[in-house]
């Protein structure tokens, strides 16, 4: 069994992929695509940069010339196994490496807090004017399809995330695109997507040019390029009913287009009733609701730069309240949120004008791993290189000593 | 009420003030007045004072004035500190050469205030491209392309170099989409609107208000009054008294139309010279002190707003002491005893007052350390301890450079280290909190660094790289501290909201600044072994070059410590601060750069895959990443670290890279060579610290 073990351990693919070699390859191409990702947020907006170079498996392009180049999130997760294996697991503990395995340690937990972020975290903000209350945030960069019936009162929405209908047609994947077979909607929903960014455009009669896009009631959605900032992107697409259970997606009763930056839902009628559907950021809810009771920006003395930002708020759930002080650098942490003081506006708002503030809101489960990471890290460095440096003055004065000349 | 009596007329001045007062208002950020406004409402030049004999400032009184408080880009300052900066601005240096004498800015500053005819032909304006001028149709054929004008000179073309720059930035709202003559054009006008501010400050100290003409008048302020606000002001109670309704009733209907148009000149008189001088140096500190622990930052006031409190009747005495006795300071140009005595008690006085709202009590410090002026000093310690090295290189046997050397780095040292510190504590601030302090910082670092290591290494190469980068450190930040007197108009400017937190600024800055230094220092050792080695220098002595990537490789264990805590510090950071550890901003990409590339050499040469040839031009290239993440990166003018305007420093950044790339590619090339004879110095690869 020790010999299987052993073997195995020590077998040739292990110990590459374990290699020195490997991490400095893998650390190489990192370091190169950080180049390009820090170098192309001149051309490109932050958000479009982190898929394109960091979350990616291969970035094919840059500056509009075609390359190949593994992705981040194909370097980081070969240099996180790769650490494991060659750093944590095959390394042979002794006194002198003991604080490299730390290091190595530390750094793994902090790879994991960000694969946690990354896959189970959720962000956004809420914007609230002073007196306002809310109970939800919305997300930075995601959209979703809502639907609910258009009634006064408590309502009941059916929400699609734009993972489901984004760079999809009706034809592709019906199945992931037809809300369908909801005892409470007494509809099938199909939805056709069309633009990441786009317009609404009044189309004139006898437009060919417009042959090939779909036209409604002398309107269509006109694409457009995309801005580097990612929330001023207006995503936009075709959506229709049909009689629920037709199976067939072409029969079709009311018809409309959604657009990212249209006011009012879209409304129509089906069995008697009137309902809406909306395109908008998704939402988050929050165990507790905030309501904004004063924002205050504070400037220095004769200029208008800003010292300090700060928002008294009421944090209510259960029946009981507190209040709470949001301040830079002074978040409101509580059942998994974290509320922090982001911005504030109107931008040229005069005194007395009301002003709004705006919260970022993170719900990140592994929080606090990067500081226990940072620990971790500093004392294995610090070990480590405690060690080397001591070695090294002893080392010194013993040449000193051997050849006196040199002092 | 003491001032229920107040008469219509009083009541239609009062009115008219308070009128004005949210439009005064709304110039009260001294730091961008419209000069275009001061310029249309200036003093007729027949009121002001025509002073044509200029006498030289005595040494007490620039010692004196050198410690007026005032407030200025959100803080409380030195008036020696405000000159100083104002005229590295707009002079490019701290002195000018009148044709009998060399003046510094104090003087500078007290000839553009109390003798303005004089000083407007100064020619103290410097304009780094006369392409600036020439756009504004001024004909530069007599000037240097880099020349310095007089305001007289100027005069001309201002109101359209004022167009051309509210053109450009209506037309151009983001500044890093101007070209470098726009760029300059906006930044001559602010210059110029500044230097106004500055000539104008004691306008109305020379104004002669319309306070006779009038018996009443007479009677009140007597047949001849000084000029300024301050027999205004002090009289306030008796023009109170005399603009009651019953006195008005009183008189005759010709009288009363005489009386009225007598009040109504100076209303106007009076509210043309407020609006002047609220553009103007904010000096008080107001009298009434906030008990309200959520109060905001104490904001100090004109001269304009003094006036303004006697007419609303708020407390302005101790303002109003003051006012008067800066406003004498005119009157006693001639008597420089009397100017001094005056001058001494509106420093009191000034100071008096910011004392009851617990500030300016580092006033004197920072006097006292522009005036030691330790970074130029360090400077010439760092050159002479080269100096002295250099000479230690020629005559190897002697120890006596070496000596010397050590006591002049460590002098050097000390007050680099001494200089910071006591900006720190003026502050109260940790020590880096904008560029030109992490020249500052890394350049102390990497002299400390580069002495401890020649303290275990002893053969003066450390000794040679310490002197050197204290040099060039010292250098870069005098040089730089011209930039950061355009652009922020101080070196220890107020900071945005997020990094107002001593804790981060301490810990995580601090620590990633660290970093730089190292990996600086490691770079600047491995020149010397390229270079060495390409050059043939000590050819047959391994020790030698054995040391050098000793100490390259501690270096950058050194240095990779602290860049990888501070880098994960700054996430920290960033996640308490808003929520998310790490965001792609490319300050964030530059400091991960570093790291990547310090455990790129380390995993390389512990794999064996370099030897110290590798490690030396990989360390190159790593100093050509610290460049990119401390400087280029502000370049790119995008994300949430570009704090620091770097406009000019892309050439140097330009030739560093180019000739940091030559040497790299020179030393792979025909270095090889030396480098494979030396595999044996190199050690086994896996264990570089040579043992």
């Amino acid at each position: 069994m020790k010999n299987t073990h052993s073997t195995f351990w020590d077998s040739k693919a292990i110990k590459t992929f374990g290699s020195l070699g490997l991490a400095a390859s893998m650390m190489s191409f990192l370091l190169l695509l950080t180049l390009l990702g820090t170098l192309e947020q001149m051309n490109m907006g932050i958000y479009q940069v982190q898929k394109k170079y960091f979350e990616s498996l291969f970035v094919t392009e840059c500056f509009g010339y075609p390359i190949f180049l593994p992705g981040g999130m194909l370097c980081m997760v070969i240099f996180t196994l790769n650490l494991m294996v060659g750093g944590i697991l095959r390394l042979r503990l002794n006194k002198n490496n003991i604080g490299v395995f730390i290091i190595h340690v530390g750094i793994a937990l902090m790879m994991s807090a960000g694969l946690v972020k990354l896959m189970a975290g959720q962000e956004g903000y809420l914007r609230l004017l002073e007196g306002d209350k809310s109970s939800e945030y919305v997300s930075h960069h995601e959209w979703e399809i809502a639907v609910f019936e258009d009634v006064p009162g408590e309502i009941k929405e059916y929400t699609l995330h734009e993972r489901h209908w984004r760079h999809s047609d009706a034809k592709d994947t019906p199945e992931a695109l037809v809300m369908s077979g909801n005892a409470d909607l007494p509809f099938d929903l199909h939805l056709d997507f069309m633009h990441d960014n786009c317009m609404p455009e009044e189309i004139e009669p006898g437009n060919s040019s417009m042959d090939s896009t779909y036209v409604l009631d002398g309107w269509t959605l006109s694409a457009r390029p995309m801005d580097a900032e990612n929330e001023r992107n207006l995503p936009g697409l075709r959506i229709w009913t049909s009689p629920m259970g037709s199976n067939d997606a072409q029969e079709i009763s009311e018809v409309s287009f959604l657009y990212g930056g249209q006011y009012l839902p879209w409304t129509f009628q089906a069995e008697g009733k009137d309902y809406a559907v909306a395109l908008r950021k998704v939402r988050h809810s929050m165990p507790f609701s905030i309501e904004l009771d004063n924002f205050e920006k504070v400037d220095y003395p004769g200029i208008s730069m800003a010292k300090e930002f700060r928002s008294d708020v009421t944090q209510a759930s259960n029946g009981t309240s507190r209040k709470v002080r949001i301040e830079m650098n002074d978040p409101l942490r509580d059942q998994g949120l974290i509320l922090f003081q982001s911005s504030w506006g109107p931008p040229n708002a005069k005194p007395g004008d009301t002003l709004y503030s705006v919260f970022a809101v993170v719900h990140n489960p592994s929080d606090h791993w990067p500081l226990y990471s940072c620990i971790i890290i500093g004392i294995g460095m610090a070990l480590t290189f405690t060690q080397k440096f001591v070695a090294y003055g002893r080392r010194q004065s013993k040449r000193r000593k051997e050849s006196p000349d040199e002092a | 009420m003491k001032h229920k009596n107040l008469s219509f007329i009083l009541q239609t001045l009062f009115l008219c003030v308070g009128l004005l007062l949210p439009q005064l208002c709304q110039g009260q950020d001294s730091s961008a007045p419209q000069v275009n406004e001061t310029s249309k409402s200036a003093p007729p030049a027949e009121k002001q004072a025509a002073t044509t004999q200029r006498t030289p400032w005595s040494e007490e009184i620039v010692s004196e004035v050198s410690h007026w408080p005032l407030q200025h880009g959100g803080r409380v300052k030195p008036f020696q500190t405000y000159a100083g900066f104002l005229m590295l601005k707009i002079n490019s240096k701290r002195s000018l050469k009148l044709e009998d004498e060399k003046i510094g800015p104090v003087e500078w500053a007290l000839d553009f205030m109390f003798y303005p005819e004089i000083a407007r032909s100064y020619r103290c304006i410097h304009v780094p491209n006369d392409e600036v001028l020439i756009g504004v149709g001024f004909d530069t054929t007599d000037f240097r392309r880099s020349d310095r004008y007089s305001f007289d000179q100027l005069q001309p073309v201002l109101s359209a170099l004022y167009s051309s720059a509210r053109d450009i930035q209506m037309a151009k709202p983001e500044s890093k989409e101007w070209t470098l003559v726009e760029r300059q054009t906006v930044q001559l006008t602010n210059k110029i609107r500044e230097l106004e501010i500055l000539l104008h400050s004691m306008d109305s100290s020379r104004h002669q208000l319309p306070l006779h003409g009038i018996k009443e008048f007479d009677e009140v302020f007597g047949e001849s009054s000084p000029p300024g606000y301050s027999t205004f002001i002090e009289q306030i109670d008796k023009v109170e008294t005399l603009a009651s309704p019953d006195y008005l009733n009183s008189l005759s209907q010709d009288r009363r139309s005489e009386f009225i148009n007598a009040f109504t000149e100076l209303r106007s008189d009076l509210l043309r010279n407020l609006e002047i001088s609220e553009l103007g140096i904010s000096w008080f500190p107001p009298e009434e002190v906030s008990t309200d622990e959520e109060s905001p930052p104490v904001t100090w006031e004109t001269s304009s707003s003094v006036v303004q409190a006697a007419l609303l009747f708020k407390e302005y005495k101790q303002r109003g002491a003051a006012l008067k006795s800066l406003e004498s300071l005119v009157g006693h140009l001639d008597d420089r005893d009397q100017f001094l005595i005056q001058s001494t008690l509106f420093g009191s006085q000034l100071e008096g007052l910011a004392e009851i709202h617990g500030s300016g009590s580092q006033l004197s410090r920072e006097v006292s350390f522009y005036n030691v002026d330790y970074f130029t000093k360090a400077l010439v310690f760092f050159m002479l301890a080269f100096i002295a090295i250099s000479l230690g290189w020629l005559i190897p046997k002697s120890k006596f450079p070496t000596k010397i050397t050590w006591v002049l780095n460590g002098t050097a040292l000390g007050l680099l280290v001494t200089g910071v510190t006591i900006r720190c504590i003026i502050q109260g601030r940790p020590p880096v909190t904008t560029l030109y302090e992490t020249i500052l910082f890394i350049t102390g670092c990497c002299v400390i660094t580069a002495l401890v290591l020649e303290y275990f290494d002893r053969k003066r190469i450390a000794l040679t790289i310490a002197a050197f980068l204290g040099a060039l450190g010292c250098f870069l930040s005098n040089r730089y501290e011209l930039k950061e007197a355009v652009t922020a108009g101080d070196t220890m400017p107020s900071l945005v909201a997020v990094l107002d937190t001593n804790f981060w600024l301490s810990t995580h800055v601090t620590t990633v600044t660290l970093g730089y230094a190292a990996g600086l220092l490691a770079a600047a050792i491995a020149h010397v072994w390229i270079i060495g080695k390409l050059i043939g220098f000590k050819p047959n002595d391994k020790g030698f070059y054995k040391s050098l990537t000793r100490m390259v490789y501690g270096t950058i264990c050194f240095g990779l410590f602290f860049s990888i805590v501070g880098t994960i510090l700054g996430g920290i950071w960033a996640n308490y601060s808003w929520g998310r550890f790490w965001g792609w901003d490319p300050k964030e990409n530059g400091a991960l750069m570093i790291c990547l590339a310090e455990l790129i050499i380390l995993h390389l040469r512990m794999g064996g895959y370099i030897k110290d040839h590798g490690v030396h031009v990989l360390s190159l290239l790593n100093g050509m990443i610290i460049a990119f993440s401390w400087w280029g990166v502000n370049l790119l003018g995008v994300g949430l670290h570009s704090y620091g305007f770097t406009d000019g420093v892309f050439l140097l950044l330009l030739s560093f890279w180019g000739l940091e790339s030559l040497l790299m590619i020179v030393s792979i090339g025909f270095g090889n060579r030396s480098g494979t004879k030396n595999q044996s110095t190199g050690g086994t690869g896996a264990n570089p610290t040579g043992s």
